[in-house]
Formats: structure tokens, sequence, C-alpha cells
């Protein structure tokens, strides 16, 4: 075997495993979560699977290695039970790559992780409004911007104050990704670190 | 027929034309306009594929909808309607009413499109073929339900004392080892070093368990150490009352399925049973010749069951021989997700037949470990 089909090899086979591990992470906690309807469980569930790509490229610190994990992963949610399976698996999909983009020059670097994990769970929030402007068109955006300003004013607030409060969900949102992207970065590095010592790490 | 098969098989191109147009009919942004366009689509859904408009029936998305509407009358434009004491918009509710209709729309449309392919034929179409990404999915959609367990198993047997963090950051350290170990196997398996697949095959009642534990101890008294599964059938007079999980290697039992008290048909399985079982295969793949596991049948053609066990990537094991118990109308679909037996046997119990089988085994190994 030649040493390109051994590396593309080895690519895939971890893209397969760590796919499998978060499609069944996704499969049965993500189910639970929802089934539950847990405020959050979307937020919940991208920070785990931020956490995981980020720890994974740690291990396999080859360029597409994300993407290639969340587009097995998005594949395995589709025997998730439950009907509405499209929703989750765009989800994946769109946070695999955005991890990808982030960890693209440096993929070990803990700025760079907590990036990937704010941009994921960031998305999580973006998917929602940009599902329901494409169900229900770019009013449904102009009709929650007229809301925060009539809750502006009802409160005897600065109009601007509803976009003080839209900050600090934003905010917390970016606080619970980057805290899961350097909680990912160092399971990841343990990882690495307990199978060096163990002579399985290539 | 299901709701798929009706819209797939009737005005395929028909109803792809109305989509369009009423996607088009959108475009203006007119209320009179959007809600013809629904009509359109719900009236070509009614005469083509009438099992579909039960799937538009979605509660959580028809009120939340509502309360667009609703609040597009609170919220804007300038309030020239009364509601009791409740002061309303009508251009809001106008805008609110084509956010609806729209919605639906497209919803219906999506509806329509989501049928025209089964879950079963995208995930056949992605792993047809043997290469990168489609492989990776094929090997992956396998490997799920055995990590499922794994995180079950992470849960379960987590360590109880310490910080909580802590103990957490332990838990997710191993399982990502345990899954690299995983795509380390997957890489490093040769195919040269792949155990023989033999299957015992026939109805439920045939003799299979019989004649796999009769071949079984036969080898092992040949040279082959045997382990892995049995199970045997609890009879009820004629009828079957339930299962048992048998070690091979030590003999010890467990129960493992009842019978339904409430229908003649199907059994309830113990849920630790199936972990019990895969961990008797996994120890038998790693240190014994012959490995043994019976009542391959509808859960396994399922792609669950015991098969998730076999098809574990398991290098360095020494594993030469697999003798399974298969359900004949199962067989094919196991072939197919574990590859096909070199040799299918019928159940025959009697120690001519098993003597019969043994010596075509040795044949098939070419091994000094089974003389004749």
């Amino acid at each position: 075997m030649d040493a390109a089909t051994s590396r593309r090899q080895h690519f895939w086979a971890h893209a397969a495993a760590f796919g499998a591990l978060w499609g069944a992470l996704e499969v049965t906690f993500g189910s639970f979560l929802h089934s539950l309807r847990v405020p959050l469980s979307g937020a919940m569930l991208a920070a785990l699977g931020a956490a995981l790509l980020i720890a994974v490229r740690q291990i396999e610190p080859r360029r597409g290695s994300s993407l290639a994990i969340g587009l097995v992963a998005a594949a395995c949610k589709s025997i998730s039970p439950g009907g509405i399976i499209v929703g989750p698996m765009v989800a994946i999909l769109a946070e695999s790559l955005l991890v990808e983009l982030a960890l693209l020059a440096r993929p070990r670097s803990a700025i760079a992780a907590a990036l990937a994990g704010a941009l994921a769970v960031s998305w999580t929030v973006s998917q929602k409004l940009i599902s329901q402007v494409v169900f229900f068109g770019g009013d449904v955006i102009k009709l929650y911007l007229e809301m925060l300003a009539k809750i502006a004013r009802s409160l005897r607030l600065d109009a601007a104050a509803g976009w003080w409060v839209l900050a600090l969900v934003a905010a917390i949102l970016v606080v619970i990704g980057s805290s899961a992207g350097l909680w990912g970065r160092r399971v990841g590095r343990l990882a690495q670190t307990a199978r060096m010592a163990d002579g399985a790490a290539a | 027929m299901t709701a798929a098969a009706i819209a797939r098989r009737r005005f395929p191109i028909a109803l792809a034309l109305t989509a369009a147009i009423c996607v088009g009919m959108q475009f203006p942004g007119r209320l009179d306009l959007s809600a013809l366009a629904l009509m359109i689509w719900l009236t070509a859904l009614t005469v083509a594929a009438r099992p579909l408009l039960r799937r538009l029936w979605y509660p959580r998305f028809y009120a939340f909808s509502g309360v667009l509407v609703l609040l597009s009358g609170l919220v804007l434009g300038e309030p020239d309607l009364a509601l009791g004491p409740i002061a309303l918009s009508s251009s809001g509710l106008r805008a609110g009413a084509l956010m609806l209709v729209r919605g639906i729309q497209i919803f219906g449309l999506t509806v329509w499109a989501a049928s025209l392919y089964t879950r079963g034929e995208m995930q056949a179409a992605v792993t047809a073929e043997r290469a990168g990404w489609r492989l990776a999915i094929a090997v992956a959609l396998r490997l799920v339900p055995d990590l499922a367990e794994k995180l079950h198993a992470a849960w379960r047997d987590r360590d109880r004392s310490g910080p909580r963090l802590a103990r957490l950051e332990t838990a997710t350290v191993g399982l990502i080892r345990a899954t690299a170990d995983i795509a380390e196997g997957l890489t490093r398996q040769p195919s040269t070093s792949s155990p023989r697949r033999i299957a015992v095959s026939g109805p439920s009642g045939s003799g299979k368990t019989t004649t796999l534990r009769g071949l079984g101890r036969l080898l092992a008294s040949r040279g082959l150490p045997a382990g892995g599964i049995l199970q045997p059938v609890e009879h009820d007079g004629d009828r079957r009352r339930g299962y048992w999980l048998e070690d091979v290697a030590t003999g010890e039992r467990r129960e493992f399925a009842r019978r339904r008290t409430d229908s003649d048909r199907g059994f309830d399985f113990e849920p630790d049973g199936w972990g019990w079982a895969a961990q008797r295969i996994r120890e038998a793949r790693r240190d014994r010749a012959l490995l043994i596991v019976d009542e391959l049948g509808k859960v396994e053609a399922g792609g669950g069951g015991h098969l998730t066990a076999l098809m574990e990537p398991a290098a360095g094991g020494r594993d030469r021989l697999w003798l399974c118990g298969v359900r004949h109308d199962a067989l094919a679909e196991i072939e197919r997700q574990l590859g096909p037996f070199e040799l299918v046997l019928a159940p025959a119990p009697e120690s001519a037949d098993l003597d019969r089988y043994a010596q075509r085994i040795a044949l098939l190994l070419r091994g000094p470990e089974v003389p004749p």
C-alpha cells in the first residue's frame, strides 16, 4: 500500500469512528434532550459536538477531518428515532464546517479552539432564524426587531436596550461555546498523551 | 401503499411543475397570490398524494405560526382594529397572514420533497460504493449501536467519587481513547487474517442450536477452543416461552427473552443481555479459535443485536473460524451486512452428520487442528 492510500485510510477511519461517536451522542443524548424539551438543548449538543471535534483535532490534526466527521455524523443521525431529522443534520454539517474553518490555520491553538466552539454554539440560534426566514420570509426579522423596540418602549427603556439584551444572549452563547472548545482541546490533549504513553499513537 | 410510494408513483413531473409555479407565485409578496398558490398546492396533493396531507398536521408549527400572526397584528403597523381591549393593526395582520400562508406552502413543499426518497434509499445511495466517505459512513452506521452502548456504559459505570468535573473529564478521555483505538483498528486489520465464516441456517425449531452445540464440542475436542454464545429455547409445551443466553466457554446461563404476555407474537428482551452477549463474543474473538454465535435473525438483519459485536474491528484476535446460527429468512440480509458465508449448513444434530460437517470444516481450514 502506498503512503497516500495509507494516509487516506487513516483519515477516513478516524472520520468513521468519531463520526459514529458523535452520531451516537446525537441519537441517544440528543433525542433524550429533545424529547424532554430541555431549554438550550441545541446549544448543549452543539457545545458537545464542537468539543468532540476539537478533541479529535488534537489526535488527528489533518485539515478536513472536522468536516469529514460532521459528514459521517450527519449520516448517522439519519437513523435517529423520531420524525424531524433534517434540521439536526443540517446543524451538524454547519457546526462541523464552522469548526473546520476556525481550526484551519492552527488546529491545536487555544484561541482557535475557543473560536471554533463559540461559532458552533452560536450557529444553533442562527439556524433557527435562517429557517424561519426560509419558511416565513424576511418579514419575520422585521417583526422581531419591532417587538424588541416595543418591549423597550413599554419598559421605558432606550430603544437600544433590546440590542443589549440580544448582545447578552449572544455573549452567553459565546462563553458556553468557547468553554466547550477549550475543554475539548484539553480532553483531546489528555487522550493523546495517554495514547502516546501506551505507544498506540502513530 | 405508503404515502411516500404514492407521491413517487403518481404524477411526479406534474407535481414538480406545480411546485415550481407555486414557489414563483410567492415572489410578488401578495397575500392573495400566495393564498392562491397554497390552494393550488393543497389541491394538487389531494389529487396526487392524498396521504401526504396527513403529514401536514404538525401542531407545534401551526401554534408558532398563529402566534406570529397575532404578534404581527400587535406589533407591525398602526393600530386600526379593536379586538375587545386589544388594539390591532390590519396591515400587521395581513403581513402575519402572508407569513402563515408562505409557511404552510413551504412546509407542504418540503413534506412532498422529503417523501421522494425513503431513508433506506438514501442510506443505500450513500453507502453503495466502496470509496472514501461512502465507506466511512457505511462503517460508522454499523459502529453507532456499539458506541451508543459504550456511551451508556461510560455513564452507568462512571466513578462516583471525587469532583464531578474531573470524573466527567476522565470518562470522556477514556471514551476518546477507545474511539481512537477503534479507528486504528479499522486501518490495521489485514483482510488475509479474516476468520472463515460458516452458517448453520434453518427455520425456527429446526435444530440450529443443537447442531452448533454438538459441532462446537466436536471441534473443541479436536483442538479448536470455542467461545461465544448459544441461545437455547425454553419451551412451554409446543410453544416457545423464551430464550436463554449461554456462554459457550463456561456454560454460564442467563435469561434473555420472555414471550410478551399481551400478545402471541414477539418477545421482550432483557436489555442487559445484549451487552452480556456482546462481551462474550468480543472475548471469544480475542481469545478463542472458534467463535459460535447463535440465533442471528430479524434483529441482526436490521443491523442490531449480536451483529454489532461481530462487525467491530478486532485487530490481533485469535479467532480463525466463526460458526453462526442464522434464521433462514434473515440469511441474505445478514450476508449482505457481514459478508458471504463460505459454507451454509443445514441443521443436523445427529452425530454422523456432525462428523461429516467437521470434515468439511477441516478441509476449509486446511489445517491440522481438525484431523480426520
